[in-house]
């Protein structure tokens, strides 16, 4: 009890002797202040927050700090990581970005945007929800910097020497290759839209069985016999909707990008000759074809 | 540091290239008072290589041949141009900085009992493409190019869609779906370049007078050039042998 008694004394006295310290600095301070205001400028300053900061050098600094692991130090989707991963980081030098929702296959802001703050899950990219607004803008700019060195890299290769073809105009072409795309516009499925799925069905065969499958698995006909632009066969898979999961996402907008802008660079094409409600159509289809639906 | 300021310069570059680019390739639109013409025709000297038959889908429904080289036997009132009339080369002027405006409507590639319609399109660099799929089976359009970028768009079942392409170049078409199944997009800088009909002829108005270079590309033949001076209210007649 006593000890008590005697912790409580003390603790009293050393918070009066810090509530009188306290006091004399405060009493400074008001000293300060009150000289302070002739010389301090007469207007405060508007602006709270610091201006958005968005350059390329940072994007640089931001790439190696987070991407670098994974998508290598330049890019090439070489990182240290890999090792332990299943599916290959993007190489951003030689291949095109997948997940786009443009209406020219480029990567728009967004996409890029979507991609770092949320991730692609089924593709073994994490989200990184941490980065500011500014920090996701560098880093666009920086990562669109490396797909267009590798494709003014490729068009000099493919134009140098040919007629009117000058450096600066093969750059002027990389440039306008990779530069931001611009969004497809879309508006929200009508209502009742799922709870018909017979359309979906439909639409499904008549637009996506040819390489999909009837069934979905990804053993369409049509790949079979699949060439390249020279005529040689060539390998090509779709994705398997029922057993695989889908790697742009499998939540509905990111199914129905998939659909309308497809994925570029590679053999699944963009579907603008249906409407959005059909599209939804098939969204929905899609979803319930995928045994992984009860988990999204 | 030095890769930063290589980049930026390169950026700079790049605009200053898009500056020179789009005043180095451009056709001023305007109308054309007395011009001239030029018309002819397009042959092929010798045996025109066979039309074989491709591998055909079960789902279409007739066998397609090929379209490398498609010629026409000239009519029985040609008499002395016995030669082969060469269908689907394009015939353009190579070197026109200035003259009539672009026609208005659109031209369309269709896709019709798995046959692109027409195999040669001809549109205007920066104006639009109509795609039609004229059969109840689905197929894509995937153009390979080297200064416009790739597209690949998938035209549903009786669908309609459009494209655009910016740059002057002649772009390669496939279906992927249906491998056999090719065409070219002739994107041209001005409106003088035409293809030739199943009768091997062209023609050319409104041409202001001067001297131009005319060139005709043929997909398997390859490229002609020939020196042509139009007078003005006077047509000239050309005439493009291949071998």
């Amino acid at each position: 009890m006593k000890s008590s008694l005697r912790i409580f004394a003390a603790v009293c006295l050393i918070s009066l002797i810090f509530t009188a310290l306290w006091a004399d600095v405060r009493a400074e301070d008001a000293k300060k202040a009150e000289i302070q205001p002739a010389e301090a400028p007469k207007e405060a300053p508007k602006v709270l927050m610091p201006p958005l900061e968005v350059s390329i050098e940072k994007g640089m600094c931001l790439y190696i700090a987070n991407c670098a692991a994974c998508h290598g130090p330049c890019g090439l989707g070489d990182g240290m990581a890999i090792i332990a991963l299943k599916n290959r980081p993007r190489n951003f030098r030689d291949e095109q970005f997948h997940w786009v929702s443009s209406d020219d296959g480029n990567a728009s802001l967004g996409d890029l945007a979507r991609t770092i703050r949320f991730g692609r899950r089924e593709a073994e990219m994490p989200a990184f929800p941490y980065l500011l607004d500014e920090d996701v803008r560098s880093l666009d700019l920086y990562v669109r910097s490396v797909n267009r060195d590798g494709v003014l890299v490729k068009l000099t290769q493919k134009l140098a020497g040919k007629p009117k073809m000058t450096p600066e105009r093969i750059a002027g072409l990389a440039t306008k290759q990779t530069k931001p795309g611009t969004e497809v516009p879309w508006s929200r499925p009508s209502t009742g839209y799922q709870t018909d799925t017979s359309k979906g069905r439909a639409l499904f065969s008549a637009n996506c069985a040819s390489c999909h499958g009837v069934d979905g698995r990804g053993n369409g006909e049509a790949l079979k016999n699949a060439k390249d632009s020279d005529g040689n066969p060539i390998i090509v898979k779709a994705r398997d909707l029922v057993g695989e999961t889908f790697h742009g996402g499998s939540q509905p907008i990111e199914i129905f990008r998939r659909i309308r802008s497809g994925i570029s660079g590679t053999i699944m094409p963009a579907q603008k000759s249906l409407s959005d409600d059909e599209v939804w159509q098939l969204v929905q289809y899609v979803q319930r074809l995928s045994k992984y639906r009860s988990a999204q | 540091m030095f890769k930063l300021q290589d980049q930026s310069a390169r950026i700079g570059l790049a605009l200053l290239g898009l500056a020179f680019c789009a005043h180095a390739s451009a056709y001023d639109e305007g109308t054309v008072a007395n011009g001239g013409s030029i018309s002819g025709f397009v042959y092929f000297d010798g045996a025109p290589p066979a039309r074989t038959p491709l591998t055909t889908d079960a789902t279409c429904p007739h066998a397609v041949l090929s379209e490398d080289v498609v010629v026409t036997k000239p009519a029985a009132k040609d008499a002395g141009k016995e030669m082969n009339r060469l269908a689907n080369a394009v015939v353009t002027i190579s070197d026109i900085k200035k003259g009539k405006a672009f026609e208005t409507t659109a031209p369309t590639l269709d896709q019709k009992g798995c046959v692109f319609i027409p195999r040669v399109v001809v549109v205007p660099a920066g104006g639009k493409l109509i795609l039609l799929n004229s059969d109840s089976i689905l197929h894509n359009i995937h153009t390979t190019s080297d200064l416009n970028k790739e597209t690949n768009m998938a035209i549903a079942p009786a669908g309609k869609a459009s494209a655009k392409f910016e740059e002057p170049e002649i772009v390669k078409v496939r279906c992927d779906i249906h491998a056999w199944m090719r065409a070219w997009i002739y994107v041209a800088e001005s409106p003088y370049s035409v293809a030739t009909g199943g009768d091997g002829a062209f023609k050319m108005d409104k041409v202001p007078a001067g001297t131009y270079t005319v060139t005709v590309w043929q997909e398997k033949l390859g490229e002609k050039k020939a020196q042509v001076t139009v007078k003005a209210d006077k047509d000239e007649a050309i005439e493009f042998i291949f071998k």
